[in-house]
């Protein structure tokens, strides 16, 4: 019979409890998931709402992002509404996402000179969703974004 | 390719640390070898950006190869080898534990995209750093900019080889964290036992793995700076038992280069590396009668600068204005670099009543500067109160491994060894200069009430703080200093 002292027994203990809470917090949910989700792409992978212990935020931002990746060219001018859209956003995930594309953000100090200031070749997009205050594509051919409820415009070829 | 790159880069490492680690046992110098080659890696690819040219893979292994071939001259010295036998249950239920939990969260790091916050800037910086080839990418936020380069870096190298899954970093130094932990537990205490319980509690550490599998920067800096800590440790042994000059100036070489590192990656840290830093020279005014020889000091301090001065010069270079907490931190740096060129050439010999001394005003400095600089919208007694809170209370998340602080009690710590009296300061030390850092810095919510809500009710809101995951470089210590105490040695040696 293997007998141990409480020194030994309280180090197990803590080992047998972090591996309950590792297992129930994190690696259960995580290989749930990961079932469920298998075959996926990063690209979808994004558009979900993620693994439980570190939710995606920003899985319409996302959306809305790999949606305006699929139909720009990599060397193009990206104009986007105000990040504050009410449904979530974050500047870095479209920047992330249509890198090495140029992208802006209408209320931005330098919007209007980056704007106006492109290159004869650039090809500039500007997104829009209706009631932003940018009004990028006002009386342009749009481009719906998917399920998304934004737009896409060209605004110089 | 990248694994060609890669296993060049790190059988050089690996020669490396045979030649100059002596001390270290074979998969440690593994272990080892690999936190070096990223380090290597990054200060490659650091200077490439920096003078312009794109990092492209020919370059890169062309480098790799130039590298492989001149360690191929160093000589490999012997290990220290483990003893055999010990309790092989013990060694295969470790093996066992550490390796399914590293296997799985190497497979989270291949399917879960880079999606989360932060992470996200990080990946543009990568991105920006190789294909415009410049730091100041207008890309990227201004702050975010500042931030160190480490991991960028890093993301940088496997987006040169077009890898798609840049999370893969983080498990693989979870793993070396754990195999330098336990290196060092048995190099300490001898027995494998205690090497493979603690290890086990270390790797099972809920907050540790979960770090392990998301691209924050937290993880690595933890690796590298409770590693650090742990050669520091042996370091502050070798002077004191008056060890060979070698194994001296390596242990100070490999600590000060992974306290540096520690900074490479979250520059912050060259705050956190004060406390060692202050303890080194109190040990060093202790002992200057019984050997004066400051080359391993010299060793130290300027390995651990090395990293975060680059980032400071290159700063400079910015058309931007720099953050006023970068600043402070640069001019810290500045401060360390006079002590250490007054150390190496004007012979200075600091007593240890001046380092009480120093130690006093730097205190009373602080409060200064936190009544003068830290003036906010929130009161300097409120953030001083939130920052006492946060500190004593983040542990909770670390949930059963904080419990191991009940051995405490049952130890007489007043008859501990001055180096484990060491060790132990410096976990005060870290746990002070936390709550000082934490006192300066804008808190995140302006009430204490908030602050106790996102603890016990909603602590999903405060388990990923700032300072949460700071303490990650606290915990590896902390289980070390554990395993180290008398009274747990004896109970698990005479089980």
């Amino acid at each position: 019979m293997i007998k141990r002292n409480w020194v030994e027994n309280t180090i197990l203990g803590i080992i047998v409890f972090n591996i309950f809470v590792l297992a129930y917090v994190f690696l259960i949910p995580r290989a749930q998931f990961m079932i469920d989700h298998w075959e996926w792409g990063p690209e979808a992978l994004m558009e979900t709402s993620g693994a439980m212990d570190t939710p995606n935020q920003y899985l319409k931002t996302y959306k809305v992002a790999n949606q305006v990746r699929k139909v720009t060219k990599k060397d193009s001018i990206i104009l986007m509404p105000t990040d504050n859209w009410e449904f979530g956003s974050n500047r870095s995930v479209v920047i992330q996402r249509l890198f090495p594309r140029k992208v802006y953000f209408f209320g931005d100090e330098d919007f209007y000179d980056h704007k106006n200031s492109v290159g004869s070749k650039t090809t500039v997009y500007a997104v829009a969703f209706s009631g932003d205050d940018a009004n990028l594509c006002f009386e342009r051919d749009i481009e719906s974004l998917d399920e998304t409820k934004f737009v896409l415009c060209k605004l110089k070829n | 390719m990248i694994w060609i790159d890669f296993a060049l880069l790190w059988y050089a490492s690996f020669r490396v640390c045979l030649n100059g680690c002596e001390w270290a046992f074979k998969w440690e110098k593994l272990a080892l070898a690999f936190l070096l080659t990223l380090a290597f890696k990054s200060l490659v690819l650091f200077f490439l950006i920096r003078f312009g040219i794109k990092p492209e893979v020919d370059i890169q292994i062309g480098l790799s190869i130039l590298v492989f071939m001149f360690t191929l001259f160093l000589t490999a010295r012997p290990s220290i080898e483990e003893e055999s036998g010990g309790e092989r249950g013990f060694i295969w239920l470790t093996l066992f534990g550490v390796g399914g939990l590293f296997i799985f969260s190497m497979i989270n790091a291949w399917f879960f995209p880079i999606t989360e916050s932060d992470a996200t800037w990080y990946h543009i910086r990568g991105m920006s750093f190789f294909n415009e080839v410049r730091f100041d990418s207008e890309s990227v936020l201004p702050t975010a900019k500042q931030y160190a380069p480490f991991i960028p870096l890093l993301f940088a190298y496997l987006i040169a080889f077009e890898v798609g899954f840049l999370k893969i970093i983080f498990p693989l130094l979870y793993l070396c964290l754990n195999i330098i932990f336990y290196s060092r537990v048995l190099s300490l205490t001898k027995t494998k036992k205690t090497a493979c319980l603690f290890t086990m509690v270390l790797a099972t550490t809920p907050y540790f793995w979960w770090h392990g599998v998301l691209p924050f920067l937290d993880m690595t800096t933890a690796v590298f700076y409770s590693t650090g800590i742990l050669y520091w440790y042996f370091w502050v042994q070798t002077k004191i038992e008056n060890s060979s000059l070698n194994e001296k100036s390596s242990y100070a070489l490999v600590s000060g280069l992974l306290l540096g590192l520690a900074a490479w990656t979250r520059i912050e840290f060259l705050l956190y590396n004060l406390v060692p830093i202050f303890l080194t020279i109190f040990i060093f005014s202790r002992y200057q009668d019984k050997n004066t020889n400051l080359k391993s000091l010299e060793i130290f301090f300027s390995s651990l600068l090395f990293f975060p001065s680059i980032w400071f010069l290159n700063l400079l270079t910015f058309e931007m204005n720099l953050w006023s907490q970068i600043e402070m931190v640069g001019g810290v740096c500045i401060f360390l670099w006079v002590l250490v060129l007054g150390l190496k050439f004007r012979q200075w010999r600091i007593s240890e009543s001046s380092v009480f001394l120093a130690f006093a005003i730097s205190v009373i400095g602080y409060f200064v500067l936190l009544l003068i600089v830290g003036v906010g919208p929130v009161p300097v007694w409120k953030k001083i109160v939130i920052s006492l809170y946060r500190t004593s209370t983040v542990h909770i998340f670390y949930l059963f491994t904080s419990s191991l602080a009940i051995f405490l009690f049952f130890e007489k710590l007043k008859e501990l060894s001055e180096l484990k009296k060491i060790l132990g300061c410096f976990l005060i030390l870290f746990l002070f200069t936390h709550l000082a850092i934490f006192a300066y810095a804008n808190p995140k919510w302006p009430t204490l009430g908030r602050f106790v809500y996102a603890t016990f009710i909603q602590p999903g809101n405060s388990v990923n703080l700032s300072d949460t995951r700071g303490m990650m470089s606290f915990y590896p210590v902390f289980i070390f200093f554990i395993s180290s105490l008398p009274f747990v040695r004896q109970r698990l040696i005479n089980d």
